[in-house]
């Protein structure tokens, strides 16, 4: 190739490299007026060559910019003071319908042939403008959001940093942004969320373990003030760059809870009052009951409708008796569940040696043996061993267990009373061999004013309320009252209580 | 317009033993009436057909089937559709006593009760029921 055809096959090259850029390409004498165009310029403008060359590149302007170019050459010609040169930047474009456009201008100068010429570049910038236009609008529009809105927005990188925070999240917890930031977030928990919370994020980034993520929670929030409060945590994942970023929505339920908390108190005082309610009229029925039979005998007597000192009159008087015990023993009772539920029964604990505390049991309880044709034998016990218990509240716990079971006995059996030690505890126990509890009845055996639903006369002459009383006994006593049953076979209730210590033994009975 | 009929047979269900003994006498000697007293309601739905009460008196809280339960399985007997029932109760609320009327009671009786004025009380709700019912 000789040097024409190198020069050729250049220009060749240039002219395509010019015809086929999608930046629009300009060159323009020292007086202005254009000598090229490339097709990208044509497109860009809208004009074809022809409507160009030798025309003033100003008619590419609006006509607030065209005005001063000319004045803008002839002024860098004289001076060489550059505005533009050698410099891009943007300025407004005006196609051939008039219409104007952010361009991106950058111009360079050259000489041909002595002759000093401009170049343009012009690249149409409408569409990036107009693309950083909406995010503009769309950054402002989520700053506002966030700067509005009454839940708090923090944002944390994966290695628990803060990085942002909005004006609620501030007011929230009582810092400024600039406390903030930086700031591992878990200052914002109390402990013992603070020690988790490394952690917790750590094995979440290794092994994808989700806690919270995604995931409304209540947690506890610490303010800057050192107080804590209850916050409803939502806490969302997002890639930002690569990286990775947690933002977390709190929003403060203090408010919430408060009016939660005084909803419940005042469900439960209502609640509490109903059961008082109840038992007042459970009371009011149990109390009116005897008094039916006391106070219809006496009046029958008294009225003179049966004969004085005949055997009916004999009867009424003595059911008249009965139920006056009953109505002792009730009022007794529910003297003893006052006191309990008011917390104001007395214990008088002393050491007890147990096996002499049984022995009087059997022998202060031998009129319900006789009254229901049974025997009360003591099957076992260690002696001695010793329990801490006010005796006068055991013994009616004794009483309670051994006539229970003496009425729910067959006949003619036994009911066995035991002692045995069971690592530091004792049990002592009671067994009958009778009707045993019904399994639907389990459960309510220790509820006030319950009795197995059974039409056996046996069961309805007590209180309802002796187990009841006797298991709040054993339990200010830091003992346990329990039972096994087996229906036709017989049932133990046992009390495990703690063993006295051996060594002061000297000082008691 | 014909004055109610005589009312002469009672039946009192009630499970205290000694509540029946002075109903008895009370029912019986002081007011004259003929009276069955069964013990529970099964008793009660035994004794029933063959016993034929003009009124039924009713404890509320019995073992087994309970006051209530026992007018519900009266109501189902032909013969006993429309035959007054009192409830007799311990329970004197006003409430509870309100609440025993809606289920379909005559009237309530609350214990504890004059033995000597029983019948008479009865006898008033007798021809309260049938004047209501002209």
């Amino acid at each position: 190739m000789n040097d024409k055809d190198a020069v050729n096959d250049l220009l060749a090259r240039t002219k395509a490299i010019v015809d086929t850029i999608v930046d629009g390409v300009i060159t323009i004498s020292d007086r202005g007026l254009i000598e090229t165009v490339n097709p990208a310029a044509e497109n860009i403008f809208g004009y074809n060559k022809a409507q160009l060359i030798g025309n003033n590149v100003s008619m590419l302007m609006p006509s607030n910019y065209s005005h001063g170019h000319d004045g803008y050459l002839q002024n860098y010609l004289s001076t060489g003071d550059k505005k533009i040169i050698g410099i891009g930047r943007e300025v407004t474009g005006m196609r051939l319908d008039g219409t104007t456009f952010p361009l991106e201008l950058a111009i360079s100068e050259m000489e041909v042939n002595g002759q000093r010429m401009f170049t343009g570049i012009v690249r149409d910038i409408s569409e990036r403008k107009n693309t950083e236009e909406k995010l503009r609008e769309l950054l402002a529009r989520t700053k506002a959001i966030l700067d509005t809105i009454v839940d708090g927005v923090i944002t944390i990188s994966d290695r628990g940093l803060i990085e942002t925070v909005n004006p609620a999240a501030e007011k929230i917890f009582g810092y400024q942004l600039q406390e903030l930031a930086g700031k591992n977030v878990s200052m914002l928990m109390p402990n013992p969320y603070r020690a988790e919370h490394d952690q917790y994020l750590d094995n979440y980034l290794s092994t994808g373990e989700k806690k919270i993520i995604g995931i409304g929670r209540e947690v506890t929030g610490l303010r800057k003030n050192g107080s804590t409060f209850p916050l409803e945590l939502a806490i969302s994942e997002m890639e930002v760059n690569g990286q990775r970023m947690f933002t977390g929505i709190v929003r403060d339920i203090s408010e919430r809870k408060e009016t939660e908390e005084k909803l419940r108190s005042a469900m439960r005082r209502v609640h509490e009052q109903q059961i008082k309610d109840e038992f007042i009229a459970t009371v009011s029925h149990e109390l009116r009951t005897p008094l039916t039979s006391i106070k219809a005998s006496l009046d029958l007597i008294i009225g003179g409708a049966i004969e004085a000192n005949s055997d009916q009159a004999d009867t009424l008087i003595q059911i008249a008796q009965k139920n006056s015990d009953r109505l002792l023993l009730l009022i007794n009772d529910i003297l003893d569940i006052s006191k309990i539920e008011s917390e104001k029964m007395q214990f008088n604990r002393i050491k007890l040696r147990v096996k002499p505390f049984l022995d009087t049991a059997i022998f202060d309880n031998q009129a319900y043996a006789k009254k229901h044709h049974v025997k009360f034998i003591l099957t076992h016990c260690p002696d001695p061993i010793y329990i801490n218990a006010d005796p006068d509240r055991m013994m009616q716990v004794m009483s309670n267990l051994m006539s229970n079971a003496a009425k729910f006995s067959n006949e003619n059996s036994v009911v066995e009373v035991s002692a045995t030690v069971i690592k530091d505890k004792i049990r002592i126990a009671v067994t009958d061999k009778g009707l045993g509890i019904p399994l639907e009845f389990k459960s309510r055996v220790f509820e006030k004013f319950t009795q197995a639903d059974t039409s056996d006369k046996r069961a309805i002459s007590g209180t309802g309320l002796g187990l009841h009383i006797s298991k709040a006994i054993v339990e200010q006593h830091q003992g346990e009252l329990s039972f096994i049953s087996e229906l036709d076979k017989g049932s133990t209730f046992y009390i495990d209580i703690q063993q006295a210590n051996q060594e002061a033994e000297k000082c008691s009975e | 317009m014909s004055n109610p009929p005589e009312l002469s047979r009672l039946m009192y269900v009630e499970d205290e033993p000694d509540i029946r003994v002075v109903a008895n006498i009370a029912l019986t000697q002081v007011a004259g009436f003929t009276v069955a007293t069964p013990n529970n309601g099964a008793e009660a739905l035994k004794l029933i057909s063959s016993f034929m009460p003009q009124l039924i008196l009713l404890d509320v809280m019995m073992p087994g089937m309970d006051g209530p339960q026992l007018l519900e399985r009266i109501r189902e007997l032909s013969d006993f559709v429309e035959t007054p029932i009192v409830f007799i109760t311990a329970k004197a609320q006003s409430e509870e006593i309100q609440k025993l009327k809606s289920m379909g009671a005559v009237a309530v009786i609350t214990k504890p009760f004059n033995p000597m004025t029983l019948g008479e009380e009865i006898r008033t709700i007798w021809r309260n029921y049938y004047e209501s019912k002209r």
